[in-house]
């Protein structure tokens, strides 16, 4: 554990440093000691070689100064005194207890004769520092004087034991103090701070695991309080968090459904906030007008919108007035089709909570190009109605006031004006009727029945009731080929009708004994039947405008022979819907030929369906 | 003597205003188009033009159209009748001077009406 090697490590440091201080205590206690033994041993050296030898060596045993010097410097690092002759004996001595001093011999050099040596006594292991001086007499040297004292050692306990002891105690206990408080307060903010990490790096908030005292157990007490009311909150926030997801998954539901709904309106919406900017456009605005649906989110009316009518309809959006009821409907022609016509409906939007109070804009468009063509066809085809019948109206008219007035008249005159009265009125009858049938067939409501048909007797009748009840007066009428064909499902009245109108106008458009031929044709896959004539024929730039309804040429021999224009745009219509053709060709001024071709095996799929 | 000059394409109106005219002693000369018209025009003179304007060869408003042009002479009191009612053919009727319009079906009463107080008028 970090800690204990810690405490090791400040241990090891506080002793280190109490060595080190004691260390460099004893160093300079030491070199004040040598500097002292110094300055005695070189005084007393030198004032001991000043003296008389008398007085240093006696020849009796008394005491010799040695001896008092030894005596005086009993408490010292004093070891010994000697007083040696050149040759090394020594003549005199004075030693401290247990001392021996070392012979030596000095140098007879009169440069070493004062000086200051260290000397070391290995078989006693002793040290000495030495001083020496030459006692001379009359310029030789006659003796030698060495003070040696003993060279402190580096470390003496002695009497400093208990400073020393003052000094490592508090060291110590400020050591294992220091340990101790490490020990409760840091280690185990360490430890907190160690689990406070993970928890942060890998698991969600969690409480710390620790049992501590002092401050960092308060610490971490309040800590884990914190994280406990932390997650109260967290679970609380996660509670609100997913009932909102859950409201809010169930508002975008609703809202898609919503959606999906407008999206799928037959009229294409465009929702508007009170300022007019659009908030919602479903995917048909595009689709009927061209109208990006994305571009014009969050943009203003006018500044997608050019058509005037609809910018009136809207002006009534964002005009700051209170309850302003606006709305109204208009129609619109497309700019992309001219055939288009759009209705625009134009709603304010009430908020649910607050009736009086307006929040938007609805606008609601539908494609009526099929009702308005619908409507003008419609108008058209009345007024067309209308003015094909004012002619037989007139005649009629005149006819009768012929008839009303008194029996001045000639008899023949009524007769007369009875015959043109019935021919005015079948003609005006034949008229209704044609543009009824095309108008339903247009529509889709005429559906033809087909029954199974021998062609070759059915053109014979209708051949034959054609020529008995219309006049052809000097036409030649003949019919070819009748009698090999196989049977085709067919509509008989319809078809019919389309074969005697093709005949009719045979008839009507010919020159005096001119000639009309009905043929008929069968090969493996269709039936071809026609009808030719020697008549006035058809100009080229008006062979595709004659099946339009109504359509008469303009060509005076056509305009004199009488005509409403339907016959063969209602052959055209029944002939297409038994999925046949009706073909022409023509030379103008030489005759005409018209050909009804049914195929075979669109009868035939009938037939099995 | 009054001149009438009777134009229209369906014989049967022509024939029937015809006799109505005669029977009422005014003098009746026919034509199917308005070519036939101006021929007609060009051998005599008349008083009163009645026409229809759809018809062959010249409709009506080409044959009112080329008397005023090419004979301004003629003073005709022109009739005219016809199944076409559009703003422009009234238009054009009034602006052409002494000409009335009739709107068909109308009735020989009408038109003997009209004869009637035109010639009140003028002679």
């Amino acid at each position: 554990m970090k800690s204990e090697r810690l405490g090791f490590v400040m241990i090891g440091a506080s002793l280190s440093v109490i060595a080190l201080i004691m260390g460099l205590f004893f160093y300079s206690q030491r070199g004040e000691r040598l500097a002292q033994i110094r300055v005695q041993g070189v005084s007393l050296a030198r004032l001991l070689s000043s003296m008389p030898m008398e007085r240093l060596a006696p020849a009796l045993a008394q005491q010799g100064l040695l001896d008092v010097v030894g005596s005086l410097q009993a408490n010292t690092d004093f070891a010994y005194a000697t007083v040696d002759n050149p040759e090394g004996v020594a003549l005199a001595q004075a030693t401290a207890q247990g001392i021996l001093p070392p012979r030596i011999a000095i140098s007879p050099e009169p440069a070493s004769w004062y000086g200051q040596r260290r000397v070391s006594d290995k078989p006693n292991d002793q040290v000495f520092q030495e001083f020496h001086a030459p006692i001379v007499t009359d310029g030789e040297r006659v003796a030698q004087v060495r003070i040696g004292y003993l060279e402190p050692p580096l470390m003496e306990m002695g009497n400093k034991l208990s400073f020393l002891a003052m000094l490592a105690l508090p060291v110590f206990l400020l050591t294992t103090l220091f340990y101790l408080l490490v020990k409760r307060e840091i280690v185990p903010l360490k430890t907190a701070s160690d689990q406070i990490k993970k928890m942060l790096d890998e698991q969600p908030l969690s409480t710390v695991e620790l049992t501590a005292s002092g401050e960092v157990g308060e610490f971490v007490h309040n800590f884990n309080r914190v994280v406990r009311a932390a997650e109260q909150r967290i679970l609380k926030l996660e509670e609100q968090s997913e009932g909102m997801l859950t409201s809010s998954k169930i508002l975008s539901y609703q809202k898609a459904r919503i959606e999906s709904t407008l999206q799928s309106l037959p009229d294409a919406v465009v929702v508007m906030d009170e300022e007019g900017v659009v908030t919602y456009a479903s995917r048909k605005l595009e689709m009927i007008s061209g109208v990006d649906t994305k571009s014009i989110l969050g943009k203003k009316v006018h500044e997608w919108c050019t058509k005037e009518e609809v910018l009136g309809l809207l002006s009534g959006i964002g005009s700051g007035a209170p309850r302003r009821v606006y709305g109204g409907s208009t129609e619109i022609k497309s700019d992309i089709d001219p055939q288009k016509r759009f209705s625009v409906n134009v709603y304010p939007l009430f908020s649910p909570r607050d009736e009086a109070n307006i929040w938007g804009t609805l606008m609601a468009l539908r494609d009526v190009s099929a009702e308005s063509l619908a409507k003008e066809a419609r108008k058209e085809f009345i007024a067309r109605l209308a003015h094909e019948l004012k002619n037989p109206l007139h005649v009629i008219g005149m006819y009768t006031e012929v008839l009303r007035d008194d029996d001045r008249q000639v008899q023949g005159a009524h007769i007369e004006s009875c015959n043109v009265i019935q021919d005015e009125l079948e003609r005006a009858n034949a008229l209704i009727k044609n543009m009824l049938s095309i108008a339903e067939l247009e529509m889709g409501s005429m559906k033809i029945e087909r029954t199974r048909t021998r062609m070759g007797d059915f053109l014979k009748d209708v051949f034959t009731n054609l020529t008995h009840s219309v006049d052809t007066g000097t036409i030649t009428c003949r019919i070819e080929n009748s009698r090999e064909l196989s049977s085709a499902y067919i509509d008989k009245e319809m078809m019919r009708v389309a074969i005697n109108n093709l005949m009719t106008n045979a008839i009507k458009y010919n020159r005096p004994d001119g000639e009309v031929v009905l043929a008929a044709e069968e090969s493996d896959s269709e039936y071809v039947i026609s009808v030719r004539d020697t008549g006035i024929g058809i100009p080229e730039s008006d062979l595709d405008r004659i099946f339009d309804r109504f359509f008469r040429a303009n060509d005076d021999a056509v305009k004199e022979r009488g005509g409403h224009g339907l016959g063969l745009a209602l052959a055209k219509e029944i002939v297409e819907l038994h999925d046949g053709e009706l073909r022409v060709e023509s030379r103008h001024g030489e005759g005409s030929k018209f050909s009804i071709i049914i195929h075979k095996n669109s009868s035939r799929l009938k037939e099995v369906v | 003597m009054r001149k009438i000059l009777l134009v229209d394409d369906q014989p049967h109106i022509v024939r029937v205003i015809r006799l109505s005219l005669e029977r009422n002693g005014y003098t009746v000369v026919t034509a199917a188009n308005g070519e036939e018209a101006l021929n007609q025009l060009t051998q005599s003179a008349f008083d009163v033009l009645i026409t229809d304007i759809e018809m062959p060869r010249m409709n009506g408003q080409e044959l009112c159209n080329a008397i005023q042009e090419r004979m301004p002479e003629h003073k005709l009191y022109t009739l005219v009748i016809t199944a076409k009612t559009d703003l422009e053919l009234r238009e054009w009727a009034a602006g052409l001077g002494n000409t009335e319009f009739l709107e068909k079906p109308a009735s020989l009463r009408q038109i003997n009406l009209k004869l009637e107080n035109y010639f009140a008028e003028h002679q």
